[in-house]
């Protein structure tokens, strides 16, 4: 289905909530699905992907520069928000990140321009802009590389188009997750809580 | 580009008298104003309306479709006119059909897009629209002058006068939906186009389009009623009916879901009224000009009706802050120094709020050329993700919560009053709704809209914290407070960003917040419903859009033409 990114940002947001999330972290979420719709990802799929996800966890400590947590895959969106909240410019090592193509809008959003390397890939990422040809990373990754990238020229590598396609079933699911944070109508809450007041077919 | 920074010698209003509920719902329309932003695009740049379709049967129902080119871009708003029957009618959100269903589409629609629309628009949030689609929205009758209207001109006479002034409008939208909701194109997309510097110009532009479908319905409906005797409106009459619009919860939270946006708002109006201040001398005409709407305005109090026992009161101080002004007026010498800024300071010490901000309007008026060029700094394109400043210290946030959330202390969040309502979406109709926190089993849905207890709670689990720990690492313990310290952040930079009041405490009236919006869209003739939903009145006394000329008045909200 073709939806707009507005559209977007709110089920992702929505979807985040009724994950669990805290506000703030489902407004981060919401921003990681634009960005990375506008730069041609499946978004839906992925943000859902994520938020079914229970098995993963935030950094132990991000005092030193091999970010990691023992018990399982380390949650790319909390991970994202840490390196760009400490504003990491210096080489950070992550160990046995989950869907990592999600912590991309936050180091696009860096001071600097980043350079993302793994056993098979390596890309730059630049701010608001993907820097290569093509990426295809894993669901999940050993280890992942981040490292301040040396100058280069940005180019805007896709063009945004004005839609955004969403994968039906996805979208279905995230509108399902949204549900959840809206709460069920009574007979009082139709009278009193939008105040019907005085008549309105006057 | 002027530059008249450097000539401020009066301060901007400081926020905390400014963004205060109270005042913001007391708020009146200007030129700064998104309607009068539009109508003085539409005029200067000499705009082209054209009716290119208007397939209706007998029975009202069937199509129509009307363009706007501009200098760059052509519009087309498309009608669909239903055949509504009177149970069905309702302004209520939880309606599901409409008397009319619009569309503004970008560019001239083919004969498929229309089939398309005729599918989609009738349907309203059940439907889909595309990205050539600006926006969607309805319309419902006035029952109580629409018949009266039709019946009039088809027996060959025009309406009574008094009847069309105590509504003001054939027909009143109950939604107008932009911003890629329903499937529209998203504003990034087309925020660089000239027509749309200021906010909310192609959802004006629709319901100004609208406005002129209504005046050709009700000329079709008296016509076929009796073909042989009926007359059309008056002009003279068709002037005096804007668009209604009936105003809901769904519209209260934009204020805080938008902080910067409602800082760019607010300080513009605030910098326009500064500069206003510190003009030394006044020219007469100008003056004389400012005299000139202040009568005009009274007789726009004169036909502001409302039921709801608040703003009749709020009226009738009004009513008796202008026989203060008359007074004080009479013996007012314009060629002082600095008159309107003793004008502004006089007016609060003396008149009501309601007052006050009328007067604060009315010297924006004459002063057009220091004043309208702020229309462009009102938007929020930059879209951009706020990031968080994590390197920042806990000592930081503590300081700023001081400093911009100081009032936040006055308030006692262990008392119920402070904590009665709670904001929430219905799983029913899907909008915002307002609740009683400890008689509805709610709180579990509530929504982020308060921001001032929020900043209460972070306040106090700042305390256990180190004043020297970052705040990256205080949010990755403690993420609930994320969207706080964001929004602190945001308010650090934008003053006039937040409102300095509690939006779930007891004594909260929503329609103050509907009120600050409206206003700032150019609506007249607020009339609260109760205190959670408003009437209000868009685009009387404008010319319609295919009488538009060069000459036309810049005062029409002013009721001008009368």
């Amino acid at each position: 289905m073709r939806v707009s990114f507005n559209e977007l940002k709110s089920i992702s947001k929505g979807a985040a909530r009724g994950a669990g999330f805290d506000w703030g972290i489902a407004e981060e979420v919401s921003f990681a699905a634009v960005w990375l719709a506008k730069n041609g990802f499946n978004a839906a799929d992925i943000i859902l992907n994520y938020l079914e996800n229970k098995s993963i966890y935030p950094p132990q400590s991000s005092k030193d520069d091999n970010w990691k947590n023992l018990k399982g895959d380390l949650d790319p969106i909390i991970t994202g928000i840490a390196l760009l909240d400490l504003n990491i410019s210096t080489t950070i090592i992550l160990k046995n990140i989950y869907s990592p193509i999600l912590i991309v809008p936050f180091v696009s959003q860096l001071e600097q321009n980043m350079s993302l390397e793994g056993n098979s890939f390596s890309f730059y990422v630049g701010r608001n802009l993907l820097v290569t040809q093509s990426i295809n990373l894993p669901d999940r990754l050993d280890i992942l590389y981040l490292s301040k990238a040396p100058k280069i020229k940005e180019t805007k590598y896709f063009s945004i188009s004005k839609r955004c396609i969403v994968n039906d079933n996805a979208w279905r699911k995230l509108e399902e997750l949204t549900f959840r944070t809206y709460a069920p109508a009574t007979e009082e809450s139709r009278i009193l809580g939008a105040g019907a007041g005085l008549s309105d077919n006057d | 580009m002027l530059h008249f920074e450097e000539k401020i010698t009066r301060p901007l209003r400081d926020p905390s008298e400014v963004m205060k509920l109270s005042r913001m719902g007391s708020f009146h329309q200007s030129r700064l104003s998104f309607m009068r932003i539009l109508m003085r695009q539409i005029r200067d740049e000499n705009w082209t309306f054209v009716r290119q379709e208007f397939d209706l049967d007998h029975n009202g129902v069937g199509y129509a479709v009307y363009s706007a080119k501009g200098p760059e871009n052509t519009y087309s708003l498309v009608a669909f006119s239903h055949d509504l029957p009177d149970e069905k009618r309702s302004d209520r959100v939880i309606a599901d059909a409409w008397d009319a269903t619009f569309t503004l589409y970008d560019g001239y629609p083919s004969e498929d897009d229309i089939e398309r629309l005729r599918k989609n628009v009738p349907l309203q949030e059940v439907g889909r629209i595309s990205e050539n689609e600006l926006c969607l929205s309805r319309a419902n009758k006035s029952v109580r002058l629409w018949d009266h209207v039709v019946s009039s001109l088809s027996e060959g006479r025009q309406p009574d006068i008094d009847q069309i002034d105590s509504v003001g409008y054939l027909m009143r939208t109950t939604a107008v939906y932009g911003s890629g909701k329903f499937g529209a194109v998203d504003r990034d997309f087309v925020s660089d186009r000239k027509e749309f510097a200021a906010p909310f110009q192609y959802e004006l532009l629709s319901v100004f389009m609208i406005r002129w479908f209504v005046l050709d319905l009700i000329n079709h409906t008296a016509e076929v009623k009796n073909p042989d005797n009926f007359v059309m409106l008056d002009p003279k009459i068709s002037c005096r009916l804007g668009i209604g619009n009936s105003t809901g919860l769904g519209m209260a939270p934009f204020l805080l879901n938008h902080p910067i946006l409602l800082n760019n708002w607010i300080l513009a109006r605030e910098t326009a009224l500064a500069r206003v201040r510190s003009i030394d001398n006044v020219l007469l005409e100008e003056y004389n000009l400012f005299i000139k709407l202040f009568e005009k305005s009274e007789n726009v109090i004169k036909l502001w009706h409302s039921d709801h026992p608040l703003q009749k009161r709020k009226i009738e101080n009004l009513s008796d802050d202008f026989k203060s002004l008359r007074n004080f007026l009479n013996k007012f010498d314009p060629s002082i120094s600095y008159p309107w800024d003793r004008l502004f300071n006089w007016s609060n010490e003396n008149l009501s709020l309601e007052g006050q901000e009328l007067i604060v309007s009315l010297m924006l008026e004459p002063n057009g050329k220091i004043v309208d060029e702020l229309a462009h700094t009102m938007s929020d394109n930059s879209n951009s993700y706020v990031k968080i400043d994590g390197l920042k210290t806990v000592g930081d946030i503590r300081a700023q919560i001081d400093q911009f959330y100081g009032w936040i202390n006055n308030i006692d969040w262990k008392a119920k009053e402070s904590n009665a309502r709670a904001w929430y979406v219905s799983q029913e109709k899907l909008e915002p709704r307002l609740g009683e926190r400890f008689s509805e089993s709610i709180e579990n849905y509530e929504q982020p809209l308060s921001p001032a207890r929020d900043a209460f709670r972070l306040s106090k689990d700042l305390d256990d914290f180190g004043s020297d720990e970052l705040i990256a690492n205080f949010l990755m313990v403690k993420p609930e407070h994320r969207h706080s310290v964001r929004r602190l952040q945001i308010i650090a930079q934008y003053p006039y960003s937040e409102i300095h009041d509690n939006t779930i405490g007891s004594n909260l009236l929503p329609i103050d917040m509907l009120r600050c919006k409206l206003s700032f869209f150019g609506a007249i003739h607020f009339d609260p419903r109760s205190d959670r939903w408003v009437r209000i009145c868009m685009f009387k006394g404008a010319p319609y859009p295919h009488q538009m000329s060069k000459s036309d008045s810049d005062y029409w909200s002013y009721l001008d033409g009368f």
